[in-house]
């Protein structure tokens, strides 16, 4: 009977450190923040925070025409560097779990933006493998403590002249292996 | 057996007789179609061979004019900036009502000249409310310019689809009947016909009041300033033709009026018309093409005719080193544009891949293009080592997003152009491209980025898979959303190759 509840106990630890934080279609609520988890598969999980509202691929400009979804040019650059999104990378992760993930290959983590029309970044989505050994574990507070830096960073720089956009969408990542 | 074989083919030859026997009198196989067909009118031909060819598109046709009559014999082939070179049809029972815009893949040769490949896309019908309701104040002027022409030539055309050239002023003065009675056979010199054609005819503005305001060419100034940059060559006598479309003139001048080649006269003209032209405000691109035709010849404008080719208003060869080893001497492009492509080589020139590719791509001898009506950035067609580029931004000396669309069509000439894989080809040229882009800081818009960052996890530096399974995962997610895209949703996939990036790895093989 000890043997039996000895089992019963070590498997339901073993089940909480492997249990799903985010699952798709489902909202994970944290003290100061929520994640719906719109996308989960063996390979990719897409989360976003509960108040992103602009979650189509449709863009605006600032008159209010839907932008071409052939027309690639951003008329803009961007304000960020790689090197400044590993280092905010960095400044959340633990020691423990920056080793867990640096130089890893075939681990990314991506960021879907949206932007006002001052390049700031209003929205931005998280996009990672379901298996990533830190962030498929990152409850949702420490997660929005990482969006809250990254949207503080992530920003485009409109060029003179250029046709602004009401909601500019683009993407960013840092890809693992090219962490140190 | 062998008399039935012998029938048998007599019947099949008997069959390619008869479906060469002028398109006027073929039956169209679908059902409904309208009966009224009979014309001489050889666009209307080619595209009721066309609609013979794709049933589909047929059907597309037939849902849009929903039982209205098209006046075939005003069908012509137009090139629109919504659409590209498309079908204008009119249709109406006695007035013109509307028209059917159906816009067909086409390619612009060497010569200019476009060649039709036959595919339609999906027609637009543009009826009055649609004019005057849905499309763009800034372009409006442009689709009723074509009612306006069906109307100065006879047509009953509704008030409401030419209003808006109308409130333009943009009347044409009947040809005199000395122009319209002109035929060649009167000739007794060699003459030079000349079409003019214009592009960027309008253009809309804020005034001061915070109005949008459109201004729009009118054929009649088309006509003013073309008679005057003649008399200004001291040309003593011309002949204007009636034309056949809006924003072109024809006309016919004498050989011996010429003091210099055919091009260098005409290039000198198209410069006096632009320069004219901008004085009101407008920056036109103009156009020429034109054919000799010997003393006495009869012929119709092109039997016994000389082709002249064509060329632009301030359009040069290739400048700069770069640019002359890569592009042909039939490119023509402003010095401006040149300026550009040689900047956005020198940068593709740097990079370890783009090196290579700059190397192989000097012995191809393409063809480079300005083509400000297609809708994607740019193109490559290998059957005539065309790349067209949609804009060169010569205004913008910082961008690099030129230089991104350069040097994805220059990867595209070294693939294999297969036909069938054409999906595979897109997404390899893109990976490459992703992974130029982000080594540069070249800003990139959302458009499926997302899988291509994953695909870039599962690949090296140099192209090589490391990831099978990560790949085909992204790969596969990629092609799914490409095809939700305009443009890419018929390019033909081959499975067997999409692990291919031979491409890629080739030309960046010893690349750190």
């Amino acid at each position: 009977m000890k043997t039996l509840l000895f089992a019963l106990f070590f498997i339901s630890t073993v089940n909480l450190d492997a249990q799903d934080i985010y699952i798709a279609g489902k909202v994970t609520k944290g003290e100061t923040a929520a994640y719906y988890c719109y996308k989960k598969d063996k390979f990719c999980t897409k989360i976003r925070n509960v108040n992103n509202i602009d979650t189509t691929n449709t863009e605006y400009y600032l008159d209010g025409t839907i932008v071409p979804k052939y027309d690639e040019d951003l008329d803009a650059n961007y304000g960020h560097s790689q090197e400044d999104l590993q280092r905010v990378f960095r400044e959340v992760l633990t020691d423990e779990e920056w080793k867990k993930i640096k130089g890893k290959i075939g681990y990314t983590l991506i960021f879907s933006i949206v932007a006002d029309s001052t390049g700031r970044t209003k929205e931005l989505n998280f996009i990672f493998r379901t298996d990533d050994p830190v962030l498929s574990k990152f409850l949702p507070d420490r997660l929005y403590q990482l969006e809250m830096k990254f949207k503080e960073i992530i920003k485009l720089i409109y060029r003179p002249n250029a046709k602004r956009l009401r909601n500019a969408k683009y993407s960013q990542s840092i890809s693992y292996r090219d962490l140190k | 057996m062998k008399n039935h074989l012998r029938l048998i083919t007599v019947l099949f030859l008997a069959g390619f007789v008869l479906l060469g026997q002028g398109c006027a009198r073929e039956e169209l196989p679908s059902e409904g179609m309208p009966s009224a067909w009979e014309t001489a009118n050889w666009a209307a031909c080619r595209l009721q061979q066309q609609l013979q060819e794709q049933p589909a598109a047929a059907d597309d046709f037939l849902i849009s004019l929903a039982g209205k009559e098209p006046l075939y014999a005003y069908v012509r082939l137009i090139s629109m900036p919504d659409y590209g070179l498309c079908y204008f049809i009119p249709y109406g029972n006695g007035k013109v009502e509307g028209a059917l815009f159906y816009p067909l893949d086409s390619e612009m040769r060497e010569d200019g000249t476009y060649l039709l490949e036959g595919n339609l896309n999906h027609p637009v019908n543009i009826d009055a409310r649609q004019l005057n309701e849905n499309i763009p104040i800034t372009k409006r002027f442009l689709y009723s310019a074509q009612f306006q022409a069906l109307q100065e030539q006879g047509m009953e055309v509704l008030p409401a689809l030419v209003a808006c050239a109308e409130a333009l002023n943009g009347k044409s003065v009947p040809i005199s009947e000395e122009e319209s009675s002109f035929t060649p056979a009167t000739r007794a010199t060699n003459m030079l016909k000349v079409i003019l054609r214009f592009s960027n005819v309008y253009y809309g503005e804020t005034n001061s009041a915070g109005e949008v305001i459109v201004k729009g060419l009118t054929q009649e100034e088309l006509k003013r300033s073309t008679t005057a940059a003649l008399q200004r060559m001291n040309v003593q006598s011309h002949i204007l033709l009636e034309y056949r479309s809006p924003f072109s003139i024809h006309f016919c001048i004498s050989e011996s009026e010429l003091r210099n080649s055919p091009d260098a006269f005409l290039n000198t003209l198209v410069t006096f018309i632009h320069n004219d032209l901008s004085l009101g405000g407008f920056n036109v691109h103009i156009e020429y093409e034109y054919t000799i035709f010997t003393g006495g010849a009869t012929g119709g404008s092109s039997g016994g005719g000389l082709s002249g080719g064509s060329s632009s208003s301030g359009k040069i060869t290739p400048q700069g080193d770069l640019s002359k080893a890569i592009f042909n001497s039939n490119s023509r492009l402003t010095k401006q544009q040149w300026k550009k492509v040689e900047k956005a080589l020198e940068q593709i020139n740097q990079d370890c891949l783009g090196g290579k590719l700059i190397g192989e791509v000097k012995s191809l001898g393409i063809k480079i293009v300005h083509c400000d009506t297609m809708k994607a950035n740019g193109s490559y067609k290998h059957s005539t080592k065309q790349l067209k580029i949609k804009n060169f931004k010569e205004s913008d000396m910082t961008d690099r997003e030129f230089e991104r669309t350069l040097f994805h069509e220059l990867i595209h000439s070294r693939q294999s152009g297969d036909k069938n894989s054409m999906m595979n080809q897109e997404i390899e040229v893109r990976i490459a491209v992703y992974m130029y882009c982000l080594e540069y800081g070249v800003p990139l818009k959302n458009g499926n980025n997302q899988n291509i960052a994953l695909l870039k996890e599962a690949i090296d530096k140099n192209y090589n898979i490391i990831d099978q399974t990560l790949y085909d995962y992204a790969y596969n997610n990629y092609i799914e959303e490409l095809k939700a895209e305009e443009g890419y949703a018929t390019y033909p996939e081959l499975p067997s190759e999409r692990r291919n990036l031979e491409t890629i790895q080739r030309l960046s093989s010893n690349c750190k």
